[in-house]
């Protein structure tokens, strides 16, 4: 009787680990007026990686998690793909549909992954946002410019398709697109800072979080230490010969338990060391973007008044490539991004060979 | 002679009394005993069968109406506005295919184990919002780009001059 309570006891502890419906619980959708709470826990873990994939009726159907804490961290409806983590070892998720119209479901997986491969996730993160942010659309918009300059230039290559008198029409309408594309970039100047300021903070919450681990590490090998002596002293003591054994078996363990925490803390620290090495790239990157948005930003004012020139007189065409933005200088920024680019991806890449022992 | 014989009957009889008195007794500390084995028998199997049925229920709920519990969203979350749309289809709110909203987002200022968590889900924010646009576009590229569309304005620029000489020196 006791067995059977003690095996049906381990299959109640068994950790939940994904949540399904709809298609993904071999449905065809999920159902109407669903309105589910689930869940999902790995015992001990430090971390936990979530998928989500799936598809709801965009706006009136909802999956939203929380984390340990009951903090909402996520609300969903429309197409959904996402990855993120989480610290601590449960998640609870709940789905509500409404009324009228389903869609295929959701699934929802979590992993348990370790406070180190949680900080290194999130420190990629971090820096492809501020790698990335305000560059989508602009490079977009550029690349039709380049598109629509290659086809003036292959009309040019050609005999009598523009005459005097349209060229610096054309020329004052290219100017003024340019002009446009700078300050539509600069423009965002404002955002991207304040993304560069949020990714900073997440940087130094990053950090933080490494500083804790460590000081805790150094705190159980100060217990540790602590108990060596205590048994060392117990053991000058007059014992008896079992009681010896027990004490030397103690103190063996703890040894080893020292020596862990001792290479645990090294490891830590060199994560910590190249994570600062990272954060000073960074405000560096942000720096330089900064500077290049600056830059675009005098430039764009350069092409307004060339655009309003050229208009006025064609002739002002003959000088107009040494009047412009001056590209060697636009080339060296480029490249110092480029520079600052590299040195944080091979940041990154010394981070991630960084390991914990076990 | 009679009297003697009486008070013989009658100490015969004491004796009697008294042993039927002590079975008596011996009788009821056994069904006492009996008794109390019974109750601890049956505490003990009620007990077990009790906890047997409480574990099982456990595994049913869990392995059965785990993904269909009832419990209510805990009071430290808000409906979103995306949520409160859905109770009015007639005016839906224009909303990304991928909506992440996030409601709870505490003071950042200080630095304590629980607060270091806000940062991230600034991170994914961003991650969410540009991964639709960005195709992990970086301003490196975009700066290239840029010097790209420079070079070939300086082209035209050449050509046009060339053009607008010729045609000068034509005039």
């Amino acid at each position: 009787m006791l067995c059977v309570i003690y095996i049906i006891s381990l299959s109640v502890n068994a950790a939940n680990d994904v949540f399904v419906n709809g298609k993904y619980a071999n449905k065809k959708t999920y159902r109407n007026k669903e309105n589910k709470t689930t869940r999902l826990e790995i015992s001990n873990a430090e971390a936990l990686e979530i998928t989500i994939i799936g598809h709801t009726e965009k706006n009136y159907d909802f999956l939203t998690i929380y984390d340990s804490n009951q903090i909402q961290i996520r609300h969903y409806s429309g197409l959904i793909t996402d990855k993120f983590t989480v610290e601590g070892e449960c998640i609870r998720i709940h789905f509500k549909s409404d009324a009228a119209t389903v869609d295929e479901g959701v699934k929802v997986e979590i992993k348990a992954i370790s406070l180190f491969h949680r900080i290194k996730t999130d420190l990629h993160q971090a820096i492809n946002a501020m790698m990335q942010q305000g560059t989508g659309d602009i490079y977009f918009k550029i690349n039709q410019l380049v598109d629509e300059f290659i086809v003036v230039e292959t009309q040019l290559s050609q005999e009598n398709t523009l005459l005097s008198g349209e060229l610096g029409e054309k020329a004052a309408e290219q100017a003024a697109k340019i002009a446009e594309i700078y300050r539509n970039i600069a423009i965002q100047g404002h955002a991207i800072k304040a993304s560069h300021t949020a990714q900073f903070e997440v940087l130094d919450a990053l950090q933080h979080k490494t500083k804790t681990k460590i000081n805790r590490l150094k705190g159980k090998q100060l217990k540790n230490k602590q108990l060596l002596e205590d048994s060392n002293l117990e053991l000058e003591n007059p014992n008896l010969p079992m009681i010896i054994q027990k004490l030397q078996i103690s103190i063996d363990v703890t040894k080893k338990a020292i020596k862990a925490l001792e290479k645990q803390e090294i490891a830590w620290k060199n994560f910590y060391r190249a994570q600062l090495q990272l954060i000073e790239i960074t405000h560096d990157y942000s720096e330089k973007i900064n500077f290049l948005l600056y830059f675009l930003n005098e430039n764009s004012q350069l092409y307004e008044l060339a655009a309003k020139n050229i208009s006025l007189n064609e002739i002002e065409l003959m000088t107009l490539n040494e009047t412009l933005i001056d590209l060697d200088k636009l080339k060296s920024i480029v490249a110092d991004i480029e520079a600052s680019e590299s040195e944080m991806a091979i940041q990154l890449l010394k981070i991630d060979e960084t390991y914990i022992t076990p | 002679m009679n009297n003697t014989e009486n008070e013989e009957i009658n100490l015969v009889n004491d004796e009697k009394a008294q042993q039927q008195e002590q079975i008596r007794k011996q009788h009821a500390k056994a069904r006492e005993s009996n008794n109390l084995t019974n109750v601890i028998t049956i505490f003990i199997s009620s007990t077990l069968a009790i906890i047997f049925i409480f574990v099982v229920s456990i595994v049913i709920y869990q392995k059965i109406f785990s993904t269909s519990s009832k419990e209510n969203i805990p009071d430290t979350t808000t409906a979103s506005p995306t949520e409160t749309a859905s109770k009015d289809k007639t005016t839906p709110e224009k909303k990304s295919d991928n909506i992440a909203v996030i409601d709870n987002a505490e003071t950042k200022t200080t630095i304590t184990e629980k607060n270091v968590k806000t940062p991230e889900i600034i991170i994914d924010d961003i991650t969410i919002d540009d991964a639709k646009n960005s195709e992990e576009i970086n301003w490196s590229i975009v700066g290239k780009q840029l010097i790209l569309l420079e070079e070939k304005r300086q082209q035209i620029i050449q050509l046009m001059t060339k053009k607008l000489a010729a045609s000068e020196g034509n005039n």
